[in-house]
This record gives C-alpha cells, sequence and structure tokens, in this order.
C-alpha cells in the first residue's frame, strides 16, 4: 500500500492495547454490552496473517473465519499455489491470499503474522514483521543458526514488538512430570540440590524422531512442480537442484533448511526444560555428541547422544535410542545431589513435591495474547526462545563437527573452534539478508 | 524442465567421467585401494575411527575424491561427499594446520584450473568452512565466476579474512545483476567504510534489489553526513520497501554509534521518534526509543526515564526495557537523577527499573525514596531493594511493616514472605525479640509462610510473651515448622492459656506437628500425659480435642475414662473427641453409647460419631450399607436421619441406590434421599447406566421436589443415555514406540499384548476423561509416535450378531476372541457422532476377549468403543466390563 494512502488514525491494535489498557485502569466492560452476548467486535480482534500454509500453518495457524463474526485470518501466504488455495479454503470469507510475504506486511489491519514457514526463512520473516510493526506468533525452531537468533531476537526487542515461539510447555504440563511452573519451583526450591542433571530420552517419554527427519544422501533431481515457486521457497538457502524429498513434509532432514529430529522438538522439550532449569539467561559451556561421523554435508543424520554442561555443572542428557548403546531405562528426568523427579510425580525421597507450599512461586508467564494487549513480555518471549533454539544449534554443531566443543554464552560464540563458528552464522543468498 | 533435467542426468555420468580421466594416473596407485576403503567406512560410529586417516590424505587423495564428485542432483557421489565435508571439519581442529593447508591448497588448485568439475559450488562451500587465508586468491578470481560468485562472496564472509573487503570492492566494477547485489550486500554486512562512493549512484536505480543493497551497504557503513543521503533515499520509497529503507536508517544511526558519532546518532534517532508520528509509525519511534537507550546511552537516559509516563503504553513498555537494558552504572545513577524529576507514577516507573537493571547502585538510590510520602512509591521502593538484594533488604522490610499504610505494610509483608534464602530468614528470627508486639505476629506469620530452617528457638522464646496475640502467632508458627520438641512448650502454653478460643490454634498447632513427625503415638502420649496429670477440666477438655485428632488406643482409654466422668462438660467433651477420631476403631463404642443413652443431646453425638466412622470403614459397601441402616435405626430426629442419607451419598454402590431408593417416599426426607442418589448415580455412570436410570426415573416420579432435583436428574438420565453400550473400563498396556518408526507405521509391528505375552504390565483405567466415555490415552500416558493395547470383555447370554462403533485418534486395530475384526490406519480426532468405525461382529455366548490396539501419530490419543445391536441400539442384557487381568486366567466362555 503507497505510504500517501495509510490512514492518519489509530492502528487496530493501537485500539485493542489502549482498550485494554482502559479497561484495566477502570472497570470490566461487559462483554454483553460491547456486542451482545457472544459478540466480538472487531475491535477486539487480533487479526492475523499466516505465511505459509503448509501442515503446520493450516492445521495450527490458520483459523476459520466465521460469517457471523469480525475475521481473524485476514491473509494467508505460501509459495506453493496449492498450499495457498487450501489456506483460503479454511480460512474462508475476509481472508485474501498472497504468494510474497512482503505484500502482506505492508497491511495495516493486520495486527500479528504466524509464521509457519520452513526454518530457513524463520528470521527473515519474523525481522521483516517487526519492522513492518507487527507482533508475531513464530514456529518453531525460534531460527536455523544461532546468529539469525541473536539478529532477531534483537530486532523485535528493539521494535518493542511481541514474540511468542509457539511451543507451550513452559506453560503447561511438562509431558507427564507436572506443571513446569511446578517443576521450576522444586528446582528454585534447592530440594534436589545442585548441580542437576536432566535427562531427555525414550526412558523419560521423549521422542526425538531421529530417524523419521535424517535426510536422503541419494537425491536426484526432479522436476520442480508447476504449483511450487521453489526460488522463492528456497529463499536465502543455498540454490540445490529440486527434489520433493527437499520441501514440504521432509525438509527437515536437511541442514539448509532446519536440523532434523533436534530442531523438530528440540523446543518443545528444552525450551520448558531452561525453564525449569532457571537456565533462561543462559547457554551450555560445553557440548558433546555421540553420532555417527562425518556428517552428510546435505542430509541431516542419526545420533545417539548430546551431552551438554553449563557453567555452574548443570547438565542436559539428550538420548535419542536410535542410534548407539541404548540410554538407562530407569534414569530420572531430574536428579541432583539430594533427589530425583520421575514421571507421574514420584519423587525420590518420596513428597518432595509436598514441601513447596512455602516457597515463593515463579513468576506467571504471559500469553501471546495477553502480551499483544498488555505489551508485558510472553512466556516464550524471544530472549528465551533464542536461548532454548541455541540448545539446539549447539546440538546439531557439535554432531557435524565431531568433537567436544566449549561455548561462551555471553559473547555467542565457540572458543577455539573455527569451523564450528562459521556454523553459527551462515551467509544468506542475496539478496536476502538480515 | 524435462529437457533440462536430461541435460542434468546426462551430464551427471559424462562429466565426472571425462574429468576423472584426464587426471593424472598416480590416482590409480595404491592410495586409491586405501581411500576406496576408508571411504566405505563413511559415516564411521566415532569420528577417530576415520578422523586421523582423512587428516592424513594426500593432495592426490583429495583430488581423487573431488573426482568423485558429480554434478548436483545427479547422485551417487554419497561417500565422497561424506568425506570432503568430513575433511573440511577435520582440518580446522587445532594442530591440523598442515592437513588445513593441504586441503584448502588442493582445493583452490582445482577451482583455478581448466576443469574445476562438475559441482565446484560444493568445493567453494567447503572452503567456506576451511578455508584460510591461502583461499583468498582463488575465492577472489571466483568472484569473476558468473556462476561461482555468489558461493564465493559467502565463503569470503565465512572467513573473516580482513582483505575480503578490499577483495569486494576491486570486484564490484565488473560485477552484474545479482552477483553485484551480493557483493554490495557482502561490504554491508562486512561494515566496510569504503563502499559509500562506489553504490551512492545505486541508491536511485530501477533495480529495487540494487538501489536496497546499496541503501544497506551505506548504512552498515556508519560513515559521517551520510543521514540525508539515506533520509532521501527512504523518502523516495514506498511499501515494504519503505519499512526496509526506514530499517536501514536506524541501523545507520547504529552504525554511527560504533564510530563514536553519538550526536549524530542522538540526531537522527530523535528525528524518527519524534517525526514518525503516524500511528502506523509507532514501532519506529519504539525503535528510535531503544536505539537512544542501547546505542546512545546515558546521555540520554533523562530524555528515556521522562517516556516512562508517556501515555501511549507501547512506547512506555519500549523505554523501560530500553532503560533496563542500557549499559553501565550511570544509567542506574540516572534513574537517581531522574527520580527527582519526575511524579509519583514517574518514580514507580523508574524505582520498577531499578528492579529489573538489579545492580547494587541501584539499592541506594531505591532506599533513599522509603522517606517518599506516596505509599505506591514505598511499595515500589521496597520491591527494588528485595529484587536487588534481598537479603540486604530484609531490615528494611521488617521496619516497613510498622507502616501506618496498608499497601506498605502489606508489601513489605508479601516481599518477606518471597524472598527467598536462609539467610533472610535468620534475620526475621533475629529481628522477632526486639520487636514491637504490633510486629511480632506479622513477623511469626512471615516465618509461618517461610521454608523451616530449624531454627525454632526464637519462636519457643515468643510463646512466653505477655500479648496474647505474640503467643497465638507463635503457636501457629510452630505448628507450621516445628518438630516434635516443641510440643512440651505447646502443651505448657496450653497451661497458661484459659480462654478456649485461645487455645484452639494451640491445639491445632499440637495436632499438625504430631502428624507432621509421623510420629504421632509419642505424641498422643504426651498429650495423654498431660492430660492425666491435670485436674483442670478446661485444659484437660482442650487435650481431649487433640487426642481425638490423634487417636491410638492410649488416648481411647482416656476417651473412655472421661466417658464416665461426673462432671457434664468432661464426658461431653469425651464424647466429641470420638466424633473426630483419625479411625473407625471406636465405632461399636459410638454405637453402644447411642443405644445406651437417654439424653437427646448425647445420643445425638454418638450417633453423628457413629455415622462419621462408618465411612471409614474399610468394607464392602453391602457391610457399610447395613451399619448405616443400623444407624437409622437409632435416630430420633429426622436431622439425624437426613445426615446418614448424606452420607450413604458418599458410597458409591449400585447398592447404595436401592437402599436410599425406599427414602424416596418419606416426604421428610425425600429431597435429601434424591441429593444423595444424585451423588451415586453421578458418579456411577458411564457404568451401571440401566441401574442409574433406574433410580433417576424414580426421583423423577416426585414432582413436589425441588426444581434443582429434578433438573438434574434429568441431565443425569440424558447423560446415562449417553454412556448406554460404551465400554468404559479398561485393561491398558503400553505405550510400545519402534525407535525411529513413526506412529503411521506401528499398527501392523506385533507387541507383547498383541502375542499373547504373559509378562505384559495390565495396568487397570476407566474412561474417566472428557467425554467421560472416551480412554484419553495422551492424559494417562503422554507421548508421540507410539502404541497401546486396550482390553476388555464383553458379555451375552446368547450368540448374537452386535455392532462395534468405533471412535480412535488415531490408528486402530481390534481383535475379538482372538481374531482381527478391524483394522483402520487413519490420522484423526475422538468423536463420540462423527468418524466412527462401524465393525458388525459375532459374540459368542458367555464372554468374549475384546483386544484394541491403538495408535498415535501425534498430539491427543484415545479410543472408545460403544457395542449396541446391529441396528445401533443399545442392548438389553449385555455387560461389558474390565473382567480379569488379560491373560490370567482362560477365556471364561
Amino acid at each position: 500500500m503507497p505510504k500517501s494512502n495509510r490512514s492518519h488514525r489509530l492502528t487496530r491494535r493501537q485500539f485493542v492495547g489502549r482498550a485494554a489498557q482502559t479497561v484495566a485502569a477502570f472497570y470490566i466492560i461487559p462483554r454483553h454490552v460491547l456486542g451482545g452476548p457472544g459478540y466480538t467486535p472487531p475491535s477486539e480482534v487480533i487479526t492475523r496473517a499466516v505465511i505459509g500454509t503448509g501442515g503446520m500453518g493450516l492445521a495450527g495457524h490458520v483459523t476459520e473465519n466465521r460469517p457471523d463474526a469480525p475475521p481473524v485470518t485476514l491473509a494467508v501466504c505460501d509459495v506453493d499455489e496449492n498450499h495457498l488455495a487450501a489456506g483460503l479454503k479454511k480460512a474462508g470469507p475476509g481472508c485474501q491470499g498472497y504468494h510474497d510475504f512482503r505484500r502482506v506486511l505492508e497491511r495495516s489491519d493486520i495486527d500479528t503474522v504466524h509464521i509457519a514457514t520452513p526454518p530457513h526463512w524463520h528470521a527473515l520473516i519474523a525481522a521483516a514483521a517487526a519492522q513492518a510493526g507487527k507482533d508475531i506468533l513464530g514456529e518453531k525452531p525460534f531460527t536455523r543458526t544461532i546468529a539469525e537468533g541473536r539478529i532477531l531476537a534483537d530486532t523485535i526487542a528493539r521494535y518493542g514488538r511481541i514474540y511468542q515461539v509457539n511451543t507451550h510447555g513452559r506453560f503447561g504440563n511438562y509431558y507427564g512430570y507436572g506443571a513446569s511452573r511446578r517443576l521450576r519451583k522444586l528446582v528454585a526450591s534447592g530440594l534436589l540440590g545442585t548441580p542437576l542433571t536432566a535427562r531427555v530420552g525414550p526412558p523419560q517419554g521423549f521422542n526425538w524422531k531421529v530417524k523419521m527427519w535424517t535426510g536422503r544422501t541419494d537425491l536426484v533431481a526432479e522436476p520442480v512442480p508447476n504449483a511450487l515457486d521453489y526460488n522463492f521457497w528456497l529463499g536465502p538457502a543455498p540454490l540445490k537442484p529440486y527434489h520433493p524429498h527437499r520441501v514440504h513434509s521432509s525438509f527437515r532432514g536437511y541442514w539448509d533448511y532446519d536440523g532434523g529430529g533436534l530442531s523438530d522438538m528440540g523446543q518443545h522439550y528444552l525450551d520448558p526444560l531452561q525453564y525449569i532449569l532457571g537456565k533462561d539467561d543462559s547457554t551450555p559451556t560445553e557440548i558433546e555428541a555421540d553420532a555417527p561421523w562425518p556428517t552428510h554435508p546435505d542430509a541431516v543424520g542419526m545420533w545417539g547422544q548430546i551431552r551438554l554442561t553449563y557453567a555452574d555443572g548443570t547438565r542436559l542428557i539428550l538420548d535419542s535410542g536410535e542410534w548407539g548403546p541404548p540410554p538407562p531405562a530407569d534414569a530420572p528426568l531430574l536428579e541432583g545431589p539430594l533427589g530425583k523427579v520421575y514421571a507421574n510425580y514420584r519423587t525420590d525421597p518420596p513428597g518432595l513435591f509436598d514441601q513447596l507450599d512455602k516457597y515463593p512461586n515463579p513468576k506467571p508467564l504471559i500469553d501471546f495474547d495477553t502480551a499483544v494487549r498488555t505489551r508485558q513480555q510472553s512466556g516464550g518471549n524471544p530472549a528465551v526462545a533464542h536461548r532454548s533454539c541455541t540448545l539446539v544449534n549447539l546440538a546439531n554443531i557439535a554432531i557435524r563437527t565431531g568433537r567436544k566443543l566449549r561455548y561462551d554464552p555471553q559473547l555467542e560464540r565457540f572458543h577455539n573452534d573455527e569451523a564450528a563458528n562459521r556454523l553459527i552464522n551462515q551467509p544468506m543468498r542475496s539478496p536476502w539478508h538480515l | 524442465m524435462s529437457a533440462t533435467h536430461n541435460t542434468l542426468r546426462y551430464a551427471a555420468i559424462l562429466i565426472p567421467l571425462i574429468w576423472a580421466c584426464a587426471t593424472h594416473a598416480e590416482a590409480q596407485d595404491a592410495t586409491t585401494a586405501d581411500l576406496s576403503a576408508l571411504l566405505s567406512e563413511l559415516p564411521a560410529n566415532k569420528p577417530d575411527d576415520v578422523r586421523p586417516r582423512l587428516l592424513a590424505l594426500a593432495p592426490d587423495d583429495i583430488r581423487n575424491l573431488c573426482a568423485q564428485l558429480h554434478a548436483p542432483g545427479a547422485g551417487g557421489d554419497t561417500q565422497a561427499r561424506y568425506a570432503l565435508n568430513g575433511l573440511a571439519f577435520a582440518v580446522t581442529a587445532p594442530g591440523a594446520g598442515p592437513a588445513r593447508a593441504r586441503f584448502t591448497e588442493t582445493l583452490t588448485n582445482i577451482l583455478l584450473g581448466d576443469d574445476p568439475g562438475p559441482d565446484p559450488q560444493f568445493l567453494v562451500a567447503q572452503l567456506s568452512l576451511a578455508g584460510n587465508t591461502s583461499a583468498t586468491a582463488a575465492l577472489a578470481r571466483l568472484l569473476h565466476n558468473e556462476h561461482l560468485c555468489q558461493p564465493a562472496i559467502r565463503a569470503l564472509l565465512s572467513s573473516g579474512n580482513t582483505k575480503a573487503p578490499e577483495l569486494l570492492r576491486q570486484a564490484l566494477p565488473e560485477l552484474v545483476g545479482p552477483n553485484r547485489v551480493a557483493a554490495i550486500l557482502a561490504l554491508g554486512q562486512l561494515n566496510d567504510p569504503q563502499v559509500v562512493p562506489l553504490v551512492e549512484p545505486f541508491l536511485t536505480s530501477n533495480d529495487i534489489d540494487l538501489r536496497s543493497a546499496a541503501r544497506y551497504a551505506i548504512a552498515r557503513s556508519g560513515q559521517p553526513n551520510l543521514k540525508e543521503t539515506l533520509k532521501q533515499a527512504c523518502d523516495a520509497t514506498a511499501g515494504f520497501e519503505h519499512m526496509r529503507a526506514t530499517a536501514d536508517l536506524l541501523v545507520y544511526a547504529r552504525e554511527l554509534t560504533h564510530h563514536q558519532r553519538e550526536d549524530e546518532a542522538r540526531w537522527l534517532y530523535e528525528d524518527l521518534l519524534w517525526g514518525r508520528r503516524k500511528p502506523d509509525e509507532l514501532h519506529i519511534r519504539c525503535a528510535a526509543i531503544s536505539g537512544l537507550a542501547l546505542d546512545v546511552g546515558v546521555r540520554v537516559a533523562l530524555d528515556v526515564l521522562q517516556l516512562l509516563t508517556d501515555s501511549n503504553l507501547e512506547l512506555r513498555a519500549t523505554a523501560e526495557n530500553g532503560m533496563v537494558a542500557m549499559a553501565g552504572n550511570h544509567a542506574t545513577l540516572s534513574c537517581g537523577l531522574g527520580l527527582n524529576r519526575t511524579n509519583a507514577a514517574g518514580q514507580v516507573a523508574i524505582l520498577r527499573v531499578l528492579a529489573r537493571r538489579g545492580d547494587r547502585t541501584g539499592f541506594n538510590i531505591a532506599r533513599s525514596m522509603l522517606k517518599k510520602p506516596e505509599e505506591s512509591v514505598v511499595a515500589a521502593a521496597l520491591t527494588a531493594l528485595a529484587t536487588i538484594d534481598g537479603t540486604a533488604s530484609t531490615e528494611f522490610l521488617i521496619e516497613r511493616l510498622a507502616d501506618q499504610r496498608t499497601a506498605v505494610r502489606n508489601t513489605a509483608h508479601h516481599l518477606l514472605i518471597n524472598v527467598p534464602g536462609p539467610e533472610t530468614t535468620t534475620k526475621i528470627n533475629a529481628a522477632l525479640a526486639g520487636a514491637t508486639p504490633d510486629v511480632q505476629p506479622l513477623l511469626l506469620d512471615i516465618l509461618a509462610s517461610r521454608p523451616a530452617t530449624g531454627d525454632t528457638a526464637p519462636i519457643l522464646d515468643a510463646t512466653k510473651s505477655d500479648d496474647q496475640r505474640v503467643r497465638t502467632a507463635a503457636a501457629r508458627a510452630l505448628g507450621e515448622l516445628a518438630g516434635p520438641k516443641a510440643l512440651p512448650r505447646l502443651l505448657d502454653l496450653l497451661r497458661e492459656t484459659t480462654a478456649e478460643n485461645q487455645r484452639l490454634p494451640i491445639e491445632h498447632a499440637c495436632v499438625t506437628i504430631a502428624h507432621r513427625a509421623h510420629a504421632s503415638s509419642t505424641a498422643a502420649d504426651q498429650v495423654a500425659n498431660a492430660c492425666e496429670q491435670t485436674d483442670d477440666v478446661g485444659l484437660r477438655c482442650s487435650l481431649l480435642r487433640i487426642l481425638g485428632q490423634l487417636g491410638g488406643p492410649r488416648a481411647l482409654n482416656i476417651v473412655k475414662q472421661d466417658l464416665q466422668s461426673p462432671d457434664p462438660a468432661l464426658s461431653e467433651q469425651a464424647l466429641r473427641a470420638l466424633a473426630d477420631w483419625p479411625d473407625a476403631g471406636p465405632l461399636e463404642l459410638a454405637f453402644s453409647i447411642a443405644r445406651a443413652v437417654s439424653d437427646t443431646k448425647r445420643q445425638v453425638l454418638a450417633l453423628r460419631a457413629a455415622v462419621r466412622m462408618i465411612n471409614l470403614l474399610d468394607v464392602p459397601a453391602e457391610m457399610k450399607l447395613d451399619r448405616f441402616t443400623g444407624a437409622f435405626n437409632l435416630a430420633h430426629r429426622d436431622e439425624e436421619r437426613k445426615l446418614i442419607l448424606a452420607r450413604v451419598g458418599d458410597v458409591i454402590n449400585v447398592a447404595s441406590l436401592d437402599w436410599l431408593y425406599p427414602h424416596l417416599d418419606a416426604p421428610n426426607l425425600r429431597a435429601e434421599a434424591a441429593a444423595a442418589t444424585l451423588n451415586v448415580a453421578r458418579h456411577l455412570l458411564p457404568n451401571h447406566a440401566t441401574q442409574v436410570r433406574v433410580a433417576l426415573d424414580a426421583i423423577l416420579l416426585h414432582e413436589n421436589l425441588p426444581e434443582q432435583l429434578r433438573t438434574q436428574a434429568s441431565e443425569l438420565i440424558a447423560e446415562a443415555q449417553r454412556f448406554a453400550g460404551y465400554i468404559s473400563e479398561w485393561w491398558l498396556a503400553g505405550p510400545y514406540t519402534r525407535p525411529g518408526v513413526p506412529g503411521s507405521e506401528l499398527i501392523d509391528i506385533p507387541f507383547p499384548p498383541e502375542q499373547a505375552d504373559p509378562n505384559v504390565d495390565w495396568h487397570e483405567i476407566s474412561a474417566a476423561g472428557s467425554p467421560a466415555w472416551a480412554v484419553q490415552l495422551h492424559e494417562l500416558i503422554p507421548g508421540d509416535d507410539r502404541a497401546a493395547y486396550l482390553a476388555a470383555r464383553i458379555h451375552v447370554t446368547r450368540e448374537q450378531p452386535a455392532l462395534l462403533q468405533v471412535g480412535s485418534d488415531d490408528d486402530i486395530k481390534i481383535w475379538l476372541n482372538g481374531t482381527v475384526v478391524h483394522r483402520n490406519p487413519v490420522a484423526r480426532g475422538l468423536s463420540a457422532d462423527s468418524e466412527r468405525d462401524q465393525v458388525n461382529v459375532t459374540l459368542q455366548t458367555g464372554w468374549n476377549d475384546l483386544l484394541l490396539k491403538v495408535i498415535n501419530r501425534g498430539g491427543g490419543w484415545g479410543a472408545a468403543v460403544r457395542v449396541c445391536t446391529p441396528d445401533g441400539h443399545p442392548f438389553d442384557d449385555l455387560h461389558a466390563n474390565r473382567g480379569p487381568q488379560p491373560g490370567s486366567e482362560p477365556q471364561p466362555h
């Protein structure tokens, strides 16, 4: 939209924010007064555009606009015509389709951008959305590389935007081990002692989907489908011949776009764990991986165990159970010198959770919608999302380099490892840049 | 596209062959065999199994590897790519310098040679991982190669080579199109200061990529006096490009500060902050505020602090975040200055900044605000103090417990509870003795709310206070924190206290300590001793109340003894103690008293004690109901009869429905009987739907019942109808996974339950999720890509056809009496009414074994099975339940 055509009135999200302020400051206006029972006035709707309407975007982000209510999903965008058509069909009336995300970001009536593209696009689109004044709900992983993560986190902070990574383990139950907030309280209480070791693998009920997301090393080029703008799909990634296994539901198996099962499940499993362990502002300093070596330059492969150690001795042990020796069957999720935590609220010694009443509760975490309205940081904000995503990237870099790595969490650089550092910041294909 | 594709395929085959033939004959020597052996081992289980041999490869070996590459997308060269990528990582390890030189030189020689092979981009990518300065010359030459220019630029960017900007500038005049754009962007990313004159002419280019790259490179250069240039460029843009051009202006301002040109940067940031006032440019203003705070820093701190009281929420939030992130101790000191130049709301905001900054300088600044008259400011100052240094703030917080302003006092109280660490507890303990009687109860309450440290001596001392409020608070605190050693002092305190209402918290503390100590018998002995040693009726009553809650044989003897006491207060209290008894031990005693006494009050007390104890009995429901019948017959008043009906409502059993049924006809008791029936019926569903329906119909027969009860009955009838035929109790085994196999491929992989393995670990479960007829497996055994098995038994009185209506999330497979009767590999959600599978089966006379295998591909996971007649109606004579554990006994036909 040309600049001269923009209105000078309040933007819709500003109105929403101001309305939230006003209501919070004075009184709660009954919903029926505003618009009748069950009615949401347009001014209260947080509108969205969904960029990437493949599997995740379509299932998890495109809402069905109701004919009797203001539309929520105003725009869908995909470089695959079939995906775009599916997104438009699901969203229904009031939604417009786009091929180029930049055109979406030009719309002033869109409050939030949901990014459900493959990860090699995450940082670029999210940063552009922030520069366009949008709030962002981004699919995991936060970014494909550590450097992209740092730039994106800083960009979003500078522009005063709200961002939430679309994994919600820290808000709720941690995979059958109880509320993440309660586990955080247990760790903070010191009842488990320090340093802690956390294990995340099949014996603890976690599935890293390693083989599922391995890439193929025998790809032979195939014609690009007419419906797909492959060059745009690749975007910042190196130009490589098309094969259907590179794109859509199997892109995770290729380093250029993602990082296998670690990238798929990593933030689901590790973002809450960083929170539980009180490591939201930190990163491990030593990383080791047991994996076949060398890795293929293009296709993501297998791994067995990854060990990440923080400066204070806290350890994360990730077991895939799909390669190498089987992990110990009876290991707890959390183990400290004074106690252990197993599934189903079982602790050793028993009853540790029952002793928490007198310890301070962790701060409540704010969800995305509330954050958009109040401009407070959401629970999965860029700073913490970047840190938890860094775990994923560190693990994959350790797998690829095949050696023990030492990392500086402040500088976000490896000590004395040039190749590992080159994987932190991988230049993009022109003209894309952050 | 297909022609291109064929060309690529032929090229993939021919080019490597031609190229390989042209290589030197030395590639055919003995090292070739070694190399082949090495390649066959890749990837290895451990890096050290192959890394030394990779590092030892000679230049000819590396050439040989490169010769094995095919064109991109041609395939067939996997091992060579493994080896070259492994080598690229291996040569950058410490101590691998010579190998790195060999690798780099060999690759550059190939790339600069007459024939760089079919995939030179791959070789450049390896150089971007491993290349050192010796690769620079080669990369510089490749900048002039139309196809390799951009990979070479990326390799130069990765290398961190200080010559990269110069090389890019030299190449720039010859580059065109996307390569030129890539080079300009790279110069921008390298913050090249000399790029400006080279790219300034491109700012007005018609090529949007070129002018955008030029703008970006100029912004990143950080060179002075370019603000107007960039602003003009920005003003000439629209739409998305305008957003990026604005972003470039902000980048330029930041880069200026990297060159110590903070004044120029400040001017630009302030221009954006106050010049971009359109509603949809609020984020630009936010970015300008962030820039001022983060890049210009402390010299604009007071300006940023002023924005903390701006009317716009986004600007306020950004200013606060900016002040929190502003570097340096001087920023904290600026907050101190700002506090004196703003109103109370601003002071609260600045104090919040100080709390979030967390540096020690802020502690003294916040402390100075404790003298302010506004309670919101003092409360914020206390929060800041506690956040910055909890332990050091303790004394200030304690002082404020005596503050007359409620908000201040409450804030201090809340913070003292939540400041972590035993040091704070120690300080509060230390302050206790010197505090005023008004503050002491607050301190004791705070101590009671904090984790125990083991030091209860100050609290024990407080029990000796002259002030009753302090003594009571101390007793409460001991109850929360102390061990059995505190019990004698509490018993003394009980002796020293005369008013019953003051004794109650002390009694509660005694009971709590006894229960927590897991040594209630020892504690009960101490209480019993005290009881036996006193002639004071009031004290003895108090001790009886404690003994009644602790129970045990000695306590019971004392209670029995006091039941015979001529003192009516004592004998009545003994009877009341029975009503609190922790087990059903004295049930017969209570019954015997209820039968024997003539005094109505005592009979009621005894009966109530008996009724309470019946529910504590660990006996079958029918036996409990017998005892309730006995109690009911002893009751003289409707009040007790109603109590008994309510208690029967807690016995969740079909027999309870029968027990309650006749009382629906008693006008005085009908409502209580109906309420109890509803409670039993609600808990019996989804099982026993038929019996529940009968009981609920009986309620609806009585039109004069309260409408609320009739409505509940109607709702439960509808619920019972929904449950009719659903199997609600199951045996569960699992989860079962197969590493690396997604859920979608598990349906035909047999796990032990379908192999009649006697060692399967079966667990009893009920369909108690929501909806109630479904087994929600993701709540029981969460996880993706796994299988679980559900087993149940169906009983029919004669062989007959039946229909299984099956819902599942996701895939499902069903065996009936050992035969697969249904298989549906599907990803779906669980629904009662839609997407159900209809499975026609024949049920044999007697018990039929039903086994379900339910797969979770991801997310929700569950199943539901409804057994009905072939035309979809409930069976009249069908029983479906969990039955004996699968495999535990022969099939009971």
